[in-house]
């Protein structure tokens, strides 16, 4: 079944006119077409003129030449690719299509090595953030706190924190004593939080929360007691990143520029 | 082992002369790389003034895009060296219009070039050389005055005789756009020519 045309000429699609002008109309369409042509003279007046515009076009003289495009020495020695321009040509001229891949391979298992070994750091820093801003929040006063009191008593903050912080945390302990030991400084912000001691926080009405004392806390004043990065999974991301990213600038730089 | 792209066989003795040549240049030989453009530089200058109307600029495009090609002679893979050289000249054709849309200068110079004039040949009739001449001349006119993207179109369809397959290699773009640029492309000559058809008619 076929669409019904429009009365109107305007109305009429020019391209499929032109499509079958060409020649070049699917079957399916070839039909309408054919009755465009038929019932609007306008319609076959154009393609006729088409088919003569085409026919004129391949009929056209050649513009005559003006000039010797030859290439002299100096052009040759200007253009040849030297040194190591010419390894890199030679590597986009390669066929090894196994190459093609390896630079986003690369680069992608380069990237997901660096994230999966600067995720413990990243949680680290993350817990100490959250637990120094719940602190915060749980004791207004406590965020200002003068910070030398920290500084003054590094490793005995760090004691106190193990036996009173679960208290003091859930904001039953003096006011004063909490900044000292989670957000007066950059020590008690290293030491005290973790994500054992924010979950025994959470549940310090059990026995092992009271009588356990989180393990990261009093490694030593001043030390960060979060999981460390897997520095030699850090290390081979790192080189697979710069491989691939090497990889790619080498393809880019090879790739032929055909209008340069 | 032997460069696969130097084993590509091919019957056509012109291809085969073209292989030759292009592996002789690749070694250095210059006169070889120059031997190819004496044998294409008529072809890819025509080639490209039809796509570019202002005639020192398409000349700056064909010497373009054969240091191109010689710049990149290490990167031809084989096949049909008067193709690979036409799809730089297009892309050089492309490019140079795109700049000259950026920069307009004095359009259309060549319109009053003679150069653009068809040839007496075998016609002896003075009135339909006149016809002939005031045809290309609408023609030429026309063809200036429509997108860069259809003059490629139309050029390498209708007077290089490319198919829709190739012409879309050549420009990048899918089998689709190519038949549209070509159909609106004419529809657009037709509308300019609109008040000189009669010179088509004939």
């Amino acid at each position: 079944m076929t669409d019904r045309l429009p009365a109107s000429h305007a109305d009429h699609d020019l391209v499929l006119v032109a499509a079958r002008a060409a020649g070049d109309v699917e079957a399916a369409e070839r039909t309408r077409a054919d009755e465009l042509l038929a019932s609007c003279a306008a319609c076959a007046q154009i393609a006729a003129d088409l088919r003569a515009i085409a026919v004129a076009t391949a009929a056209l003289p050649a513009p005559v030449r003006t000039r010797d495009f030859t290439l002299r020495p100096q052009d040759a020695d200007r253009l040849r690719p030297s040194g190591w321009r010419r390894l890199v040509t030679a590597f986009g001229a390669t066929r090894l299509e196994l190459i093609r891949p390896l630079a986003p391979a690369l680069t992608t298992l380069g990237l997901v090595g660096l994230l999966v070994s600067g995720l413990p750091l990243v949680q680290g820093s993350g817990g100490a953030f959250f637990s120094g801003s719940s602190a915060a929040a749980a004791s207004p006063a406590a965020s200002s706190a003068p910070a030398p009191a920290v500084a003054a008593a590094p490793a005995a903050s760090a004691a106190a924190s193990a036996d009173t912080g679960l208290s003091t945390v859930k904001g039953t302990a003096p006011a004063p004593s909490l900044p000292e030991r989670t957000v007066g400084g950059p020590i008690a912000g290293a030491a005290s939080p973790s994500p054992i001691s924010d979950t025994t926080a959470e549940g310090s009405h059990g026995p092992r929360a009271a009588t356990t004392p989180p393990p990261s806390v009093g490694v030593g004043p001043g030390i960060a007691a979060g999981p460390e990065p897997n520095v030699p999974l850090a290390v081979a991301s790192a080189t697979l990143l710069i491989l691939g990213l090497a990889l790619f600038g080498l393809r880019r730089a090879s790739r032929p520029r055909p209008t340069r | 082992m032997e460069d696969p792209r130097s084993t590509t066989v091919t019957d056509d003795p012109v291809q085969r002369r073209d292989l030759i040549l292009v592996e002789r240049a690749r070694g250095g030989d210059l006169d070889a790389f120059n031997d190819l453009v004496i044998c294409y530089q008529d072809h890819l200058f025509a080639l490209v003034a039809r796509m570019v109307p202002d005639r020192d600029q398409a000349s700056d495009a064909v010497q373009e895009a054969f240091f191109s090609a010689y710049r990149n002679l290490g990167t031809f893979r084989g096949g049909s060296v008067r193709s690979w050289l036409s799809r730089i000249c297009v892309n050089a054709a492309m490019d140079a219009q795109r700049a000259r849309k950026r920069r307009p200068v004095q359009p259309y110079p060549e319109l009053e070039d003679e150069s653009w004039q068809p040839r007496a040949g075998d016609e002896t009739d003075p009135q339909r050389i006149v016809i002939a001449g005031e045809r290309t001349r609408a023609l030429n006119d026309a063809l200036a005055r429509i997108t860069v993207d259809q003059r490629a179109a139309i050029v390498l369809f209708d007077v290089e005789g490319y198919d829709y397959a190739e012409i879309a290699e050549m420009t990048g773009v899918s089998l689709g756009t190519v038949k549209s640029r070509i159909h609106r492309g004419r529809l657009a000559l037709r509308l300019l020519l609109e008040g000189r058809m009669e010179l088509f008619r004939g």
